[in-house]
């Protein structure tokens, strides 16, 4: 029996753990850290890519003069005419039918406006302005110059791009495996899958001297179940129960299948969209108490949802899904892929949340601020495999990851952490 | 028992669907030899017999496109062949088989493996961390029952045992109490009070650890009904559990106690026969008994109880013998008194302050200081012990301020 291989960890995802559970308060402050954190860091980049020639200004600071070229830092807003609503729901249902809710309420009519610390302006700026790719909360850098009607006319625009990145020194050819969608309710459909993928993971399939490199497996969420859970009318409460079973069920054979595959590697394991745990971002880790079998092994952890470690020099970076999915209803981004890799550059894991995304409400920081580029940042409970090396400015170079629910596709996700090369692996069954 | 023994002995059931990660799990082998088993296995019972299997085959390989690996099951040799050439770099291994043209078999179990090749180097487990087998069902949890202990009920009857017991574990009892308190949610709200109120706590401590040494009655006889009655409120307040503790606390002092009694009573007799002198030797008395019970006190860490124990103690046999020295008493109200009267006459209107101590210590003592204490408000015979103790003080200045006006003149 050999041995697998062992890296350095650190699990750097104490700034999304809850100390405190207070939701009486207003997400204003979320913006307000939002922008006054990402102006501190956008200004600098923002004297570096335009220089000093151009001032940085605040809306408030043009008193309506016309033609100025300046740099305003502020908070993208899109004003979507047919964005959920709960005002609008309220209003409405005495007097209509509700409105089946849109997969995508994203509209080339879609407004788009500029917040700053006091006031707002609307931005165009056409093609150029790719308005249907941006999404509300993404803070950025303009530079353009008012006109006689109101309007910025935005002639380049800056993200902060992750901040910096670390350079990768990961010399062995450290692997790191990623799941997402073990959808334990519904895993009488792709056993067979599963048990190839455990034992694939001991290395039984002439792949030991893969599997000796292989230092992690990360579950990205949804492990549980994939889908929302049916509605159950109140009164049915028999079924309501029979569900509750099922989920505990769910639970105590997920804890004996990471149990057993706690002991051939670390597995961290995230909470997602549709497991039981709490709703808001960031997700809090799973109690021990839900896997006591699996707890008991040092190998085994529940982490955050979004949950960043470092493997070795390797950042990563990761959700389940929900950033993602929430953006992809907002915007006209056409991938996950794209929707990863914008987020990467805005600099922010989740810029929807607290508008369209739910958030915890914090007052005093924005944790989901991506202060350092990743080298792996991927996001689960995707529709397909996607895979993509994204090269920054400066030559940053991060793995983006787009994880389907192992439900739906059997596949998993290896990564080489010194080479960032990164291939899926499908479980299929032949059926005939 | 090895594989190779079972196959020969048609121990294996091949109606049913055999998978080799089963095989891996009984018999500790690798996957590849489980393999060359099983295959070499069916290969002669198909040579040596009719009997046809139905062979499922994990064929793995790499996709084109680089479109990544693919680990996928395939039924029968024709299928197996198909995948073999479909796939770059690919292989192959059995997966599971069963007697063909068998009864339909059931659905395999799948279980977490527990053979691995490769495995991690070191597995720690987990301190503190045990699993809830049984404990969990249907999302139904059980509370763990813990045992009461018999002490808790026993206590309050036989409190002339724990005289005897020793003081070590009447302090263990008391914390076995305190802990089993804690564990209800009740419990540990009255358990916790105390921390945060600690005097009042020490007052039902001193009220409740009376009635076992069996002086309450002599402690509260000698009170000023005006305390009194708010003295005999705390005990009714306090919970089991406190009066418990307190018990076990004071337990120590009560066995002393006892002994402190019969000297008292000595001292009672003499007291009776010789009047004045008995405060001398009372005092002298207390004196002895005060470094011993200092002690205990100090042990019990109830450092602010000392002086109402201390005073509690005096009163002991002075109150007592209250009945017996009200004669001897009465003669220093009554000075007092004049005192009143006089300062009024030389226009110090203080002299109404003098009074005040009165319903304070001796409401009912007599009838005259009573109509006095009538006059007094209401409202400082509700005032706390503390209070009345800074008013038993300030007449006392205020009189020696008065006499050393009268020693000047």
């Amino acid at each position: 029996m050999a041995n697998r291989l062992s890296c350095a960890y650190e699990n750097l995802s104490s700034s999304y753990l809850l100390t405190t559970t207070d939701y009486q308060k207003q997400f204003c402050h979320l913006y307000t850290h939002r922008l006054a954190e990402m102006t501190r860091l956008l200004t600098p980049l923002a004297l570096k890519e335009w220089g000093t020639q151009v001032p940085i200004m605040k809306l408030c600071e043009l008193r309506g003069e016309q033609n100025v070229q300046c740099i305003i830092i502020g908070t993208i807003y899109k004003h979507q005419a047919h964005k959920p609503s709960i005002l609008r729901d309220i209003s409405e249902e005495n007097q209509l039918a509700p409105q089946p809710q849109r997969q995508n309420y994203s509209e080339p009519e879609d407004k788009l406006i500029l917040e700053d610390e006091l006031q707002r302006v609307r931005l165009q700026g056409g093609e150029f302005l790719e308005s249907h790719k941006l999404a509300t909360g993404i803070v950025c850098a303009v530079k353009g110059d008012t006109d006689s009607e109101g309007f910025f006319n935005v002639e380049k625009i800056l993200f902060l791009e992750s901040g910096p990145q670390k350079p990768l020194t990961v010399k062995r050819n450290s692997k790191l495996i990623l799941i997402s969608g073990l959808d334990q309710l519904q895993s009488h459909n792709f056993v067979d899958a599963l048990n190839m993928f455990q034992y694939w993971l001991s290395g039984c399939f002439d792949n030991k001297s893969e599997a000796q490199s292989q230092v992690r497996l990360i579950v990205a969420g949804n492990s549980v179940r994939s889908s929302a859970m049916a509605h159950v009318p109140t009164l049915q409460v028999a079924r309501h129960q029979a569900n509750a079973n099922d989920t505990v069920q769910a639970i105590s054979q997920l804890d004996s299948w990471f149990a057993s595959w706690a002991k051939a590697i670390h597995v961290d394991v995230m909470p997602g969209a549709y497991d039981p745990a709490n709703f808001m971002l960031p997700q809090q880790p799973f109690h021990k108490c839900m896997f006591p079998l699996a707890a008991q092994l040092s190998s085994f952890q529940s982490v955050t949802n979004p949950y960043i470690c470092r493997l070795d020099s390797a950042l990563v970076v990761g959700t389940a899904g929900q950033n993602i999915a929430d953006l992809l209803r907002s915007t006209a981004l056409d991938s996950s892929l794209e929707a990863l890799r914008c987020t990467l550059k805005w600099g922010h894991v989740a810029p929807t949340a607290p508008d369209t995304l739910a958030c915890y409400p914090y007052i005093s920081s924005d944790p989901f601020i991506m202060k350092e580029c990743p080298h792996v940042y991927f996001a689960g409970n995707c529709e397909k495999f996607e895979t993509d090396l994204h090269v920054g400015s400066g030559g940053k170079r991060t793995r983006l990851v787009c994880l389907p629910s192992f439900s739906k596709t059997q596949s998993v996700a290896v990564i080489d952490l010194a080479t960032l090369d990164c291939r899926q692996i499908k479980f299929s069954v032949e059926t005939e | 028992m090895s594989l190779q023994q079972a196959l020969d002995d048609c121990l294996i059931d091949f109606d049913r669907r055999v998978l080799v990660t089963d095989l891996l799990e009984e018999y500790k082998l690798t996957y590849k030899e489980a393999h060359d088993k099983l295959e070499a296995h069916i290969k002669q019972q198909e040579k040596s017999s009719a009997i046809k299997y139905e062979k499922r085959f994990v064929v793995h390989g790499t996709l084109a496109n680089d479109e990544g690996e693919l680990y996928t099951i395939v039924q029968g040799d024709a299928k197996l062949k198909e995948w073999l050439s479909k796939l770059e770099n690919s292989q192959y291994h059995l997966y599971s088989v069963e007697v063909a043209g068998g009864s339909k078999s059931a659905a395999p179990i799948f279980k977490p493996m527990q053979h691995m090749e490769v495995k991690l180097a070191k597995v720690e487990q987990r301190s503190g961390v045990k699993p809830l087998a049984n404990s969990v069902s249907n999302g139904v949890h059980k509370p763990v029952e813990t045992p009461k202990p018999a002490s808790i009920k026993e206590e309050p009857s036989k409190a002339e045992e724990q005289k005897k017991t020793p003081p070590s574990e009447q302090k263990g009892k008391a914390k076995s109490t305190t802990t089993t308190a804690k564990k209800g949610s009740i419990g540990s709200f009255f358990s916790a009070a105390p921390a945060a109120k600690s005097q009042p706590a020490k007052e039902t401590k001193a009220a409740a650890a009376k009635p076992a040494a069996g002086s309450m009655d002599n402690f509260f006889k000698k009170q000023p009904k005006a305390n009194s009655s708010q003295s005999n409120s705390a005990p009714k307040e306090a919970s089991p559990e406190q009066k418990n503790n307190s018990i076990q606390l004071f337990a120590e002092e009560s066995e002393v106690s006892s002994d402190e009694e019969e000297k008292l009573d000595k001292l009672r007799r003499s007291v009776i026969g010789s009047g004045d002198e008995s405060d001398e030797t009372d005092a002298q008395a207390q004196t002895k008994h005060k470094a011993s019970s200092k002690r205990r006190r100090i042990v019990d860490s109830d450092d602010e109880e000392q002086p109402q124990k201390k005073s509690a103690e005096k009163q002991k046999p002075q109150q007592e013998e209250q009945k017996v020295d009200q004669a001897e008493e009465e003669p220093m109200d009554v000075e007092a008194a004049t005192n009143e009267t006089f300062l009024d006459d030389d226009g110090f209107v203080i002299t109404v302050k003098a009074k005040k101590p009165k319903p304070v210590q001796k409401k009912a003592s007599s009838t005259a200081t009573a109509a006095t204490a009538a006059a007094a408000p209401a409202t400082k015979k509700k005032s706390p012990p503390a209070a009345g103790k800074s008013a038993k003080e300030t007449p006392k200045v205020k009189q020696g301020s008065i006499t050393s006006f009268f020693a000047k003149k």
